[in-house]
């Protein structure tokens, strides 16, 4: 939709009705069917669609939270381990990347996540928790974990 | 030994060694018991043990000189890489303006909200919780010393973002809120992400010193 006078759009806002008007449509420029052009069913539309992306923001928060576990989760796995168990481990000893940073070690630096990966099967034999196949090999702790 | 002393009652030596008849039978009656107590009883007269004398020799787990000998190996083999600079383009991840962030030399990285640098600033980020390269990662419990990681950035851009239109209606009720905000964004280049000095070293001073995280 091509605003033709900007400084009139811009001060749509008292009594002449086709601005007042345009600034609604001009929202709704990119819909389908009446909801474009016709300001009554147009409005309905856009009332709706901008209640949507105020909640959206706020769920975009949560849902990417549960995405990025669910890709922690799924690297843990190739392991025989699970988030939750990584989480107390990292919690303890200290390192307190968050998720979205593990989620991207996850994806594009694969050993440096085997490396956390392996550092909680480590810690988790040294406290004797889910160790029955004893510690894995290669990790070396000097008991400072 | 109770019939042996029978036995021996009526022999005249018995007489001459224990005299007295009635002393006898006493000793008759107690004598099973002291017989259980016997094993009870420590003997006033031990003779003192001697020990052979024992050459005492310190060994050494085998699996801790394997460790040591492993660290030391692996230790080697990335301070080689950082002297003669084969860490690859390195990765950091810094914690900046609230957030964690993954980045690398020439990334462009966006912060938002208020963020007080202003264009052409050069700033260090000094919080480095992880740094890595091609064959090693190097984990900070939760930061890396300041000396070891240098990560410099420059402010390139200051703007608002895009309008964001907060509405909240609640239909047939005439209840209806708008607002509009614009938030600060900051666009800052990472110039550099470099190893300072060979790592397993014990500095002088280590720690948080002066940053919060």
């Amino acid at each position: 939709m091509v605003i033709t006078s900007p400084t009139l759009f811009a001060r749509s806002r008292g009594p002449d009705r086709f601005w007042k008007r345009r600034r609604i449509l001009a929202l709704s420029a990119h819909f389908y069917g009446r909801k474009q052009n016709c300001f009554r069913v147009a409005i309905r539309s856009v009332h709706r669609a901008l209640s949507f992306s105020t909640k959206a923001r706020a769920l975009k928060k949560r849902d990417m939270r549960i995405l990025w576990n669910t890709r922690i989760n799924a690297g843990c796995e190739e392991f025989g381990l699970n988030f939750d168990r990584m989480k107390i481990v990292l919690d303890d000893t200290g390192v307190a990347l968050d998720r979205k940073v593990l989620q991207n070690l996850a994806i594009w630096e694969p050993r440096s996540f085997r490396a956390l990966a392996m550092l909680t099967r480590a810690k988790e034999a040294e406290q004797g928790l889910n160790s029955l196949q004893g510690p894995p090999p290669g990790v070396v702790t000097r008991g400072m974990l | 030994m109770i019939s042996c002393l029978r036995l021996v009652r009526h022999s005249s030596a018995f007489k001459t060694v224990i005299g007295n008849e009635s002393a006898m039978h006493e000793i008759e009656i107690r004598l099973p018991v002291l017989m259980q107590l016997n094993g009870l009883r420590t003997s006033p007269f031990t003779a003192p043990v001697k020990h052979a004398q024992v050459q005492q020799e310190v060994m050494q787990d085998a699996s801790e000189i394997h460790n040591e000998k492993f660290t030391k190996n692996v230790l080697d083999k990335v301070n080689h890489q950082i002297l003669n600079n084969q860490c690859g383009r390195l990765f950091a991840v810094v914690y900046f303006a609230g957030k964690q962030k993954l980045v690398t030399p020439e990334d462009l990285v966006m912060v938002e909200g208020v963020f007080p640098p202003n264009i052409g600033d050069k700033i260090r980020l000094e919080k480095v919780m992880c740094v890595g390269g091609l064959h090693f990662t190097l984990y900070g419990r939760p930061l890396l010393s300041r000396d070891l990681v240098n990560v410099e950035a420059t402010v390139v851009e200051k703007n608002l973002s895009h309008c964001r239109v907060y509405f909240r209606s609640l239909r047939r009720q005439n209840n209806r809120k708008t607002k509009f905000s614009r938030e600060m964004q900051t666009l800052l280049r990472i110039n550099c992400v470099d190893i300072m000095h060979k790592i397993g070293e014990i500095r002088e001073v280590e720690g948080a010193d002066g940053r919060i995280f």
